[in-house]
């Protein structure tokens, strides 16, 4: 199908790439090239396959199956240094650089500059760091120490480091996730800069805007299989959309709009001592309320202080009329508040135990009575939320760790619903989850909503707050700096 | 309002600026070490006590370089309290008076530390055994060992080997000290200057990231715990000499202040952060602190409690700062 000439001129090319994972297939015969001189986006869901595709090119992930060609020659990575020495660099999230040491340490990193007696030449390191910086036009001094730069600068600094080792292979995994609109700006000029260079760059993203800000071609990839590719400037919005969810509409949109209730949580100037400035707000019961933001907006910070799990420095918080100042997260459950944490392997969930020890680990220890817990009528409850949540389990007693992401999200559900909550706090629910079970999930949301639970729903994903909730406030350095109707908003005056 | 990169400045950050404010702090510290003894205490004035004051930290002070290197790996090294005492025995059994055999009697002492380093850098590296629990474990084999070797305090060291730590040049610095500003010197060059020393501290920053970034972690981590060990084998041969004779217990007390210096040097457990230079005044502030107490005749065991709460009060200060 494609000449064996094509081949020899591309950067890099990626065939039949499977990867399992206890319970899931995360890659089935995936297909993927990259060209000099080009930027090529890869979209998908969540859950889709892109960041494990990603991992099986930085050798973070061993494939199953599947070839790798770099340069046209078949390439070996099984290391992170494999994947280096090929050319390949990393710009993600999780960023490489070590916090605690300085900006041209980060970018010798396991190369120093030596001179002629093996030292280190600090002269020579600093002198090229300053130039590639300069270069590349990032404000920032060799001496800086990482631990003290804000996030759209590290990954510039990364992106310097990268380039010193010599990368021609850029991997960007939603690399704009936590910056501004202006850091956003600054990142695709160079973007550009390195394309013009005659880099490849692969930008992982499920904001279509970018992909046609940026790109000249997009691959598709969905429940872990390739979908298609695509010229940017021969495609557009609809069918990328449906190359990406596989049907029309994205989402179920809430179509029942019930009119809410009296107000049950009511939050006053709350401020933290991280993050949070002063949020005011009112929630009703039968409501799902969003919390648009960035990452590192005080979304996730704000949620755990109304759960009792962090301190609050000022500011009062009123539970159906009544005082409420959670000293801990045990309070909250006792007041009938329940929290979905964003990080379930961390913060969620006992990964090692059954189904059952999870479930009921909240909930017992409301039912304890004197110490003792109680044995009777549970296992009824459990079965019963597993049959309404639909949790797929072969029984209470499986390890947790061998669920499937959106099953074990369906388990911290469970486990919070066993408390029979008034108030669900819930943070990116979806994150790692895949389309079917996302759903799902939308609608357990849904029920829980019509059953009069008033829910506060934080995520970084516009459209799941558009297709989910009734309002949607949006936050940006730990305030609240506007807030929407569902029908009045707009993904672009959310971003403003 | 803003320039063309708006937002992302980095120009108001405080540079290497901070550390020198700590390290200036420090050396306040240790300015008000020597000047409120030296003012209320005419015996604290005298040469022989400057003498003395420069003798006695020297044994601490190569214990307090090498633990240094754990604990900037997020590790800590606790056996090198009995590896003091087990050089004592051994240098207070096995030295001869002549030359030849005091070289024989030091080598082994070396070899000996480099040994329990080896092990406890190979149990740490390659069977992933937490720092904590490995050094825990050969704290109580080397004092076993040289409590085997030597049940009571006693044997002696020869002349030559004690003249060589403890004559004095002008009659007041004792060549131990030298020993040891040499050896400082040398930490602080091979910490900043190899690719040895600042691989220590990417280890320490984030161990995953600077495995990802091609370092071979393992062979770093043995060389911490192997320098930590002969630094500490150091330390007991300048104890042994001031003693002039070996003790199994002697060194003990050395973990617990070691640890001590090092923190208060600036050194944090969170890894990655610090380093030798700061110890060497943390040195100076513990010796200092126990030479005072001395004077002032406080019991010495206080000093055991003075060490400890700094422990503790580092440890706070550290999780307050996360």
């Amino acid at each position: 199908m494609i000449p064996s000439a094509a081949v020899e001129n591309d950067l890099l090319r990626m065939e039949n790439i499977s990867k399992a994972f206890p319970g899931v297939q995360a890659l089935a015969g995936v297909q993927f090239d990259l060209r000099a001189g080009e930027v090529h986006a890869l979209l998908g869901e969540n859950g889709a396959g892109k960041t494990t595709l990603m991992n099986v090119l930085g050798g973070v992930v061993i494939r199953d199956a599947g070839e790798i060609y770099i340069g046209g020659r078949l390439a070996t990575i099984r290391s992170p240094q494999d994947a280096q020495k090929a050319g390949i660099a990393f710009v993600h999230q999780e960023l490489n650089l070590i916090e605690p040491l300085s900006v041209k340490e980060n970018m010798f990193i396991g190369r120093e500059l030596v001179n002629r007696w093996r030292l280190i030449d600090w002269k020579a390191a600093t002198a090229r760091a300053r130039k590639v910086l300069a270069d590349l036009q990032v404000p920032v001094h060799p001496d800086d120490r990482i631990a003290d730069l804000p996030m759209a600068l590290r990954q510039m600094v990364e992106i310097a480091k990268a380039l010193c080792f010599d990368a021609k292979i850029f991997v960007m995994d939603e690399p704009t996730s936590a910056l501004t609109v202006e850091e956003t700006g600054i990142l695709f000029h160079l973007i550009r800069r390195l394309r013009d260079e005659g880099k490849g760059i692969i930008y992982i993203t499920h904001r279509l805007e970018e992909i046609f800000e940026l790109s000249d071609r997009v691959t598709v990839l969905r429940n872990g299989r390739y979908v298609g590719t695509r010229e940017t400037a021969r495609t557009n919005r609809d069918e990328l959309v449906r190359m990406m969810v596989g049907r029309e509409v994205l989402g179920p949109v809430r179509e029942r709009r019930q009119a809410p209730g009296e107000t049950v949580l009511e939050v006053e100037g709350l401020t933290g001592v991280e993050r949070v400035r002063n949020v005011s707000f009112q929630l009703r019961t039968g409501e799902i309320v969003g919390i648009a933001g960035l990452q590192g907006s005080g979304r996730t910070e704000l949620l755990e202080m109304i759960f009792g799990a962090r301190r609050v420095r000022s500011g009062t918080m009123r539970l159906k009329g009544r005082p409420y100042a959670p000293r801990q997260p045990r309070d909250a459950v006792r007041m009938g508040i329940a929290y979905v944490p964003e990080d379930r392997e961390r913060k969620g969930l006992f990964l090692d135990f059954d189904v059952k020890t999870n479930m009921r680990v909240t909930g017992s220890e409301l039912e304890a009575k004197g110490g003792w817990m109680r044995e009777r009528g549970v296992v009824p409850r459990l079965l019963d939320l597993i049959a309404r949540l639909d949790v797929q389990t072969p029984s209470i007693h499986q390890t947790v760790k061998n669920l499937s992401g959106g099953n074990r999200q369906k388990v911290v559900f469970a486990k919070m619903l066993y408390t029979a909550p008034q108030v669900l706090l819930v943070n990116e629910p979806t994150r790692g989850v895949d389309v079917g079970a996302r759903a799902e999930i939308y609608d357990i949301l849904h029920r829980l909503s019509e059953e009069g639970v008033a829910i506060l729903l934080s995520s970084s994903e516009l459209p799941e707050l558009f297709s989910v909730c009734d309002r949607i406030w949006v936050m940006s350095e730990g305030r609240f700096v506007a807030s929407f109707e569902r029908d009045e908003a707009t993904q672009e005056a959310i971003m403003e | 309002m803003k320039s063309e990169t708006g937002t992302l400045r980095s120009g108001d950050i405080p540079r290497a600026g901070r550390q020198w404010r700590e390290f200036l702090i420090l050396l306040g510290l240790v300015a008000l070490m020597i000047l409120i003894p030296a003012i209320f205490s005419p015996a604290f004035r005298t040469t022989q006590n400057l003498t003395n004051v420069l003798s006695q930290i020297v044994p601490m002070g190569f214990v307090a370089l090498g633990q240094t290197l754990p604990i900037l790996t997020r590790g800590i090294d606790l056996s090198v309290g009995p590896v003091v005492s087990l050089t004592t025995v051994l240098a207070a059994t096995l030295m001869g008076f002549d030359t030849q055999s005091v070289l024989v009697g030091l080598l082994i002492c070396l070899a000996a530390g480099l040994a329990v380093g080896l092990v406890n850098g190979l149990i740490i590296a390659r069977l992933s055994v937490p720092p904590l629990i490995a050094t825990l474990g050969t704290m109580s084999v080397v004092s076993g060992i040289a409590l085997t070797v030597l049940p009571y305090p006693g044997g002696y060291v020869p002349r030559p080997f004690t003249q060589a730590m403890l004559g004095r040049i002008g009659g007041i610095v004792p060549y131990s000290f030298i020993y040891f500003v040499i050896v400082a010197a040398l930490m602080v060059f091979l910490m900043s200057y190899t690719r040895f020393g600042r691989r220590v501290y990417a280890v320490g920053g984030n161990e995953e990231k600077a495995r990802v970034a091609g370092i071979r972690v393992g062979p770093i981590i043995v060389g911490v715990y192997v320098l930590s060990s002969l630094l500490a084998t150091l330390g007991g041969l300048a104890l042994a000499a001031r003693m002039y004779s070996g003790d199994p217990l002697a060194g003990n007390p050395f973990t617990m202040t070691s640890v001590a210096a090092v923190l208060i040097g600036g050194t944090t457990f969170e890894g990655g952060k610090g380093g030798v230079a700061g110890t060497i005044l943390g040195v100076l502030v513990i010796g200092l602190l126990s030479v005072s107490l001395n004077l002032f005749g406080v019991s010495p065991f206080i000093q055991d409690i003075v060490a400890g709460t700094i422990v503790v009060l580092a440890g706070i200060y550290s999780a307050w700062n996360k």
